[in-house]
C-alpha cells in the first residue's frame, strides 16, 4: 500500500514532467519531454556513442580508484603505524583533505596533456586523501589488546599488520572506499566537461554547449544510474566482506 | 488496619506489536494486576516477557491493544508528570547539563527560575552529585547518570514512579549502593512504585510485593508477599532466613518461565 | 578514563623549545616540502615550465593582491560559496526535519531522493549553465542543487534516530508534541546534521571550482583557468593555493562551530 504511494509520486512527476514540455508550456530547451530524451537515448546507443563513453569514463575512474587504494590504503595503515610517517603526512591530509583538488586540474593538463593521464591523476589524487584519511582512522583506532594478544602469540610485526591490523581496519578503510567511490565519478565527470577527450562528461558539455538538452539529459541518467549501481554494488560487497564485523556490532 | 487504596489497576491488559519483519506478535496476554497505593512492587520474569512493555503502558507512551489500564480509577489516556519512566540506559538530554535536565520537568510546569534552581540543587545534594550541577551526562559515570535520572524524576513529584530496569546497565557494586539509596530516598517520602528487574534477589530486597511474570505472552503468574504488609523497609533483612526463602521462591517460579522462552 | 587527555601535544616531545617547533612541529613537514620545491626549481632540476618557483608564486600572489585581482576573483567565489551553501543548509535541514516529522512528506520525497541521492553532483553543472547562463546564478544554483541533497538525509537521518526514550521521557514530563520538535528532536539530531553538512561543504567547493572553471568570468576558479591557458604558471598557483586556503579555512571554522555547538559530547573522566 505505501509502496503504491511512493512510486505514485514519483510517477505523477514524471507525468506532470512529460505533459508539460509534450504542450509546450515549458519550452523544449528547458526541459525535454521524456519521449524526445528516449528517442534520443537510442540514437546513441545505437550509434555506439553512448556505450564508449560510458566505458571510457568507467575506465578512468576505475583506474584512479584503484591506484588511489593500493597507494592510499599502505600510506594511511603506515600513518597509523609508524610515527614519523604520521608526522610528515598529517599536515599534507589536514590541509588537503577539505580542499578543492579540481583546482589542480590546469595544472595537470599542463603536466599530462588534455588526453586521459592528466584526469586520472586527478582522480587518483582526488580518491587518495579520503583512502588515506580513513585507512589511518581504522588503523590508529584499533583495539589494542587485539595486537597485543597476537605478539603474545609469538607473531611477527609483519605477520600482525596482515593478520590484524588489516582486517581490524577494514571497516573504517571500506568507509574510506564507500566515500572515494563517489569522488571518483564526480572528478572524472568534472575533468571530462573541461578537458574534453570524450568520456560521459564531455559529451554531456559539448550537447550543453549547443544546447541540445535531449542528449544533456540523456547522460545525466546514464550518471544517475553509474552512481547507483556503484553504490549498491559497495552495499553488497560490504555486507559481504564485512559479515562478521555487522554482526559483532548487532550483537553489542 | 483499612484496606489500602489501589493506585494503578490493570484488568485484562494485552498488547500486540508488529515485528521488524511484519508478524504480528502479542507481548502481553490479559494481564491483571493491582497496585497499591504508595507500595513497592516488583516485576519479574524472562527476558523478553513483556515486563518493560507493560511499565511503557502504565505510562502511557504506547498503547494499550486490549483492556484497561486505570489510575485512580480513571483510565489512563497518554503519557504524563503523575508518572515517572526511569530508563535503564539513563535517558538524559545530553546536550543539557546536569541541573539542565534536573530542571527540565519544572520548566514544563511553569516553575520560576529562581526555584528551579533551588529546587534542583536540593535534590542535587539529596542524590550525592554536589559539584557536578554543570556537568554534560557525557563526563558521567553510570552509577551518576542514574542519579541524575533519578533526580529529574523526583523534581517533578510524580505519584507513580516506574521504573525500567534502572539499575541493570550499572556494575555490581554501584547496583548495590544505588538499591540501598533508593530505598531510603522511598522510605522518606513514599510514593506508588512500580520496578521491573532481572534481578530476583533485587526484587525481594526493595520490594512489598514480588509479581512474577510468564514467558511471552506475559500474564501475571503469581504475586509474593516479600515484606510484611505495614513493616518498614530495611536493609538490615537481607541475610535472614524469610529472606532467603522468598528469594528462592520466586526463582523457582521465574525459572521455570526462563526454561519455556 | 583519563582525566583532560585530548589535548594534542607535538608526537616528538612535549618540550617546546622554538627550534624544535620549527624544526619537528606539527606544520614543519610543510616547510620542508616547500624547501624541497625551491630547490628543485631553482637548480633547474624540475623545468621552469613544469613547475614555476615556489618565490615566483610568493610573487605572483602578491602582485595580484596589490593590484586587488585576486580580491576580486576571491570575493566573487567567496559570494556564491556563501550564498549557495547557507540556502541549501537551510533549506535542507528543514526539509529534512520535516519529511522525519510528517509522514505525507517522506512518502512523498523519499522515492525522488533514493533516485537522486547517487547521481554525482557535478552532472548539474552542464544543465544549469544551460538554463541559467555564465554568471553568479547558475554557480550559486549548482551549490545550492548539489548541496542539499546530504544534508537533507543527514538532517533526517537525525531526526528519525533520536532516542525515543528521549522523547518519551520529554513527553512524560509535559512537553507538548509541537514543542517536541524544538525542545528534544532538533538538539537530539544536531550532532548527525552537523556531520552531513561538513561533507556537503567540501562538495560545494568542489563544485564551486568545477563551475567557475567551465563557464564564467570571474571567480578563483575561472582565474586559475584563465592563467593556465595565458601561460603564467606562477599566477595560477597563486590562485590554486588561495583556492586551497579558502577551502582549508572553511573547514577550520565550521570545526570550531561545529565543537562550540557539540560541546556536550565530549567525553571526561568516567
Amino acid at each position: 500500500m505505501v509502496r503504491a504511494r511512493r512510486f505514485g509520486s514519483v510517477l505523477f512527476f514524471l507525468l506532470v514532467w512529460e505533459a508539460a514540455s509534450q504542450s509546450g508550456l515549458v519550452p523544449e530547451f528547458f526541459l525535454p519531454s521524456w519521449s524526445a530524451i528516449a528517442r534520443q537515448a537510442w540514437v546513441d546507443t545505437a550509434s555506439g556513442q553512448l556505450p564508449m563513453d560510458i566505458a571510457l569514463s568507467m575506465f578512468r575512474a576505475l583506474a584512479g580508484l584503484s591506484m588511489a587504494v593500493l597507494v592510499g590504503v599502505p600510506l594511511g595503515a603506515a600513518m597509523g603505524r609508524v610515527r614519523a610517517v604520521r608526522w610528515f603526512l598529517d599536515p599534507l591530509v589536514s590541509i588537503w583533505l577539505p580542499a578543492p583538488k579540481v583546482t589542480f586540474f590546469p595544472l595537470f593538463v599542463i603536466w599530462f596533456g588534455f588526453g586521459s593521464a592528466s584526469k586520472i591523476a586527478l582522480i587518483f589524487v582526488a580518491c587518495m586523501f579520503p583512502l588515506i584519511n580513513m585507512t589511518y582512522l581504522g588503523t590508529v583506532n584499533i583495539d589494542r589488546y587485539l595486537v597485543w594478544s597476537a605478539r603474545n602469540m609469538g607473531t611477527g610485526e609483519r605477520k600482525i599488520l596482515w593478520k590484524v591490523v588489516l582486517p581490524a581496519a577494514l571497516p573504517q578503510v571500506f568507509n574510506g572506499l564507500q566515500i572515494a567511490f563517489p569522488v571518483s565519478l564526480i572528478v572524472t565527470s568534472v575533468t571530462e566537461m573541461l578537458g574534453g577527450g570524450g568520456g560521459v562528461g564531455a559529451s554531456m558539455m559539448e550537447s550543453a554547449r549547443f544546447a541540445l538538452m535531449p542528449r544533456v539529459f540523456v547522460y545525466l541518467i546514464v550518471l544517475a544510474v553509474v552512481g547507483a549501481l556503484s553504490m549498491s554494488l559497495m552495499a553488497q560487497l560490504r555486507r559481504a566482506l564485512l559479515q562478521w564485523h555487522e554482526e559483532a556490532q548487532a550483537g553489542r | 488496619m483499612s484496606e489500602p487504596r489501589v493506585k494503578i489497576r490493570a484488568t485484562g491488559v494485552s498488547k500486540t506489536y508488529i515485528s521488524p519483519s511484519g508478524e504480528s506478535v502479542l507481548a502481553l496476554d490479559g494481564v491483571d494486576l493491582e497496585v497499591r497505593e504508595n507500595e513497592f512492587l516488583s516485576i519479574v520474569g524472562p527476558s523478553g516477557c513483556g515486563k518493560s512493555t507493560f511499565l511503557y503502558l502504565v505510562a502511557g507512551v504506547l498503547d494499550i491493544s486490549g483492556g484497561g489500564i486505570h489510575k485512580d480509577e480513571t483510565p489512563i489516556r497518554g503519557p504524563g508528570p503523575d508518572r515517572g519512566l526511569v530508563f535503564q540506559h539513563f535517558a538524559l538530554f545530553p546536550w543539557r547539563t546536569v541541573i539542565g535536565n534536573i530542571c527540565y520537568g519544572l520548566e514544563e510546569q511553569g516553575v520560576s527560575r529562581p526555584e528551579r534552581a533551588e529546587r534542583a540543587r536540593e535534590l542535587i545534594g539529596r542524590v550525592g552529585l554536589k559539584g557536578f550541577e554543570n556537568v554534560y551526562p557525557n563526563q558521567l559515570s553510570g552509577g551518576m547518570k542514574q542519579r541524575v535520572a533519578l533526580a529529574r524524576t523526583l523534581a517533578y513529584d510524580p505519584e507513580v514512579l516506574l521504573m525500567d530496569e534502572p539499575f541493570g546497565a550499572l556494575d555490581a557494586q554501584t547496583r548495590l549502593l544505588m538499591q540501598e539509596e533508593l530505598l531510603d530516598l522511598w522510605s522518606e517520602k513514599k510514593k506508588t512504585v512500580i520496578f521491573i528487574t532481572h534481578d530476583v534477589r533485587e526484587a525481594v530486597y526493595l520490594s512489598d510485593r514480588v509479581a512474577v511474570m510468564t514467558a511471552r505472552p506475559g500474564r501475571i503468574k503469581k504475586i509474593v508477599q516479600t515484606r510484611p504488609p505495614g513493616s518498614a523497609a530495611g536493609r538490615d533483612h537481607v541475610e535472614t532466613q524469610e529472606f532467603v526463602e522468598k528469594v528462592n521462591e520466586i526463582w523457582s517460579l521465574v525459572r521455570d518461565e526462563v526454561v519455556i522462552s | 578514563m583519563v582525566a583532560g587527555a585530548g589535548r594534542s601535544g607535538h608526537l616528538l616531545g612535549e618540550r617546546r623549545s622554538p627550534a624544535r617547533a620549527l624544526f619537528l612541529g606539527k606544520y614543519s613537514p610543510l616547510i620542508y616540502m616547500v624547501a624541497a620545491w625551491e630547490l628543485a626549481t631553482a637548480t633547474g632540476f624540475i623545468p621552469e615550465m613544469l613547475l614555476p618557483r615556489f618565490s615566483d608564486v610568493i610573487v605572483a600572489w602578491v602582485r595580484m593582491m596589490i593590484s586587488g585581482e585576486l580580491l576580486e576573483h576571491a570575493l566573487s567565489s567567496l559570494w556564491r560559496e556563501a550564498a549557495g551553501f547557507s540556502s541549501s543548509v537551510a533549506f535542507g535541514i528543514t526539509t529534512g526535519i520535516a519529511m522525519a516529522r510528517f509522514r505525507v512528506l517522506r512518502d512523498l520525497f523519499e522515492p525522488l531522493l533514493r533516485l537522486l541521492f547517487p547521481l554525482p553532483k557535478s552532472a548539474l553543472i552542464p544543465i544549469l549553465i544551460v538554463w541559467l547562463g555564465i554568471g553568479h546564478l547558475s554557480k550559486i544554483a549548482v551549490i545550492f542543487l548539489g548541496c542539499i541533497l546530504p544534508v537533507i538525509v543527514s538532517s533526517f537521518n537525525g531526526a528519525r534516530g533520536v532516542d525515543r526514550h528521549l522523547i518519551w521521557s520529554a513527553l512524560i514530563m509535559g512537553t507538548g508534541r509541537r514543542k517536541l520538535l524544538w525542545r528534544v528532536i532538533i538538539p537530539g539530531a544536531l550532532p548527525d546534521i552537523l556531520s552531513g553538512t561538513r561533507l556537503a561543504l567540501a562538495v560545494s567547493f568542489v563544485l564551486l571550482v568545477g563551475s567557475e572553471m567551465l563557464a564564467g568570468n570571474t571567480g578563483l576558479g575561472f582565474l586559475t583557468y584563465f592563467l593556465s591557458e595565458a601561460g603564467d604558471l606562477a599566477g595560477m598557483f597563486a590562485a590554486i593555493f588561495t583556492l586551497t586556503l579558502l577551502g582549508f579555512l572553511a573547514d577550520r571554522l565550521y570545526l570550531r562551530v561545529m565543537r562550540r555547538i557539540l560541546i556536550w559530547q565530549q567525553e571526561g573522566q568516567g
